[in-house]
């Protein structure tokens, strides 16, 4: 069922600008290595970039298969306050 | 709801707050407000823009409010952050904690303000006086 698998990713803070947009869809990626290899060759700019990743509001801490429908936000050290 | 996009109204806010009609000799309000920090020499900050993952940001919150009720005998907590344009002046933040006795109420509300600061997905950006714009 892989090829129809949609995944959603979302950029915040700093990130919006570096990648010039708050969100893209994307699909056929097995996991969070992969999604971060993928977006690494469309936005070389993120290479330099301190974040974690939060799959489904969660903050992951190891690599995670991805399934339909899931939520990846890259997530940059946090200012609130 | 703990992220508000409109202003916050502390009167109305203490109004609706449960200072818990005897039990409690404690009540400790925290407010953060936008400050005119001189970035460089003759620019200001204007305003700041709260950009939040909202979900996310929500559950965080709730989280950090658990988890001060698990670890200090306090009683009531609110918690409201601004998300959007906030002017200097204005409030961004918000933390009330009532408690039988201040001390817990002191520690629970500094650690449910570094806690906020520390885990929420909520970013700062600056607006300065010459239209620059800067993310913290």
């Amino acid at each position: 069922m892989m090829e129809n698998k949609k995944i959603r990713v979302l950029f915040f803070g700093r990130l919006r600008d570096i990648v010039g947009t708050n969100e893209i869809v994307t699909s056929d990626i097995k996991d969070i290595e992969d999604l971060k290899k993928y977006l690494f060759e469309k936005f070389p700019k993120l290479k330099g970039e301190i974040f974690s990743i939060a799959l489904n509001y969660e903050i992951i801490h190891t690599n995670e298969n991805l399934k339909d429908n899931d939520e990846v936000a890259l997530i940059p050290p946090v200012s609130g306050g | 709801m703990y992220l508000v996009k409109e202003k916050i109204n502390l009167e109305e806010l203490l109004k609706n707050f449960d200072f818990g009609s005897g039990k409690n000799g404690s009540t400790i309000i925290f407010t953060g407000i936008v400050r005119s920090d001189e970035i460089k020499k003759g620019v200001f900050v204007s305003k700041i823009f709260y950009d939040a993952y909202e979900p996310m940001a929500e559950k965080e919150i709730a989280k950090i409010e658990k988890e001060a009720k698990e670890k200090f005998p306090i009683d009531s907590v609110l918690i409201k952050h601004r998300v959007g344009f906030v002017d200097v002046g204005e409030i961004s933040f918000v933390v009330i904690v009532s408690s039988p006795h201040r001390e817990e109420g002191f520690k629970a509300i500094q650690f449910i303000i570094d806690e906020v600061k520390r885990k929420v997905p909520i970013w700062k950006k600056e607006i300065l006086s010459n239209g620059e714009t800067v993310w913290v």
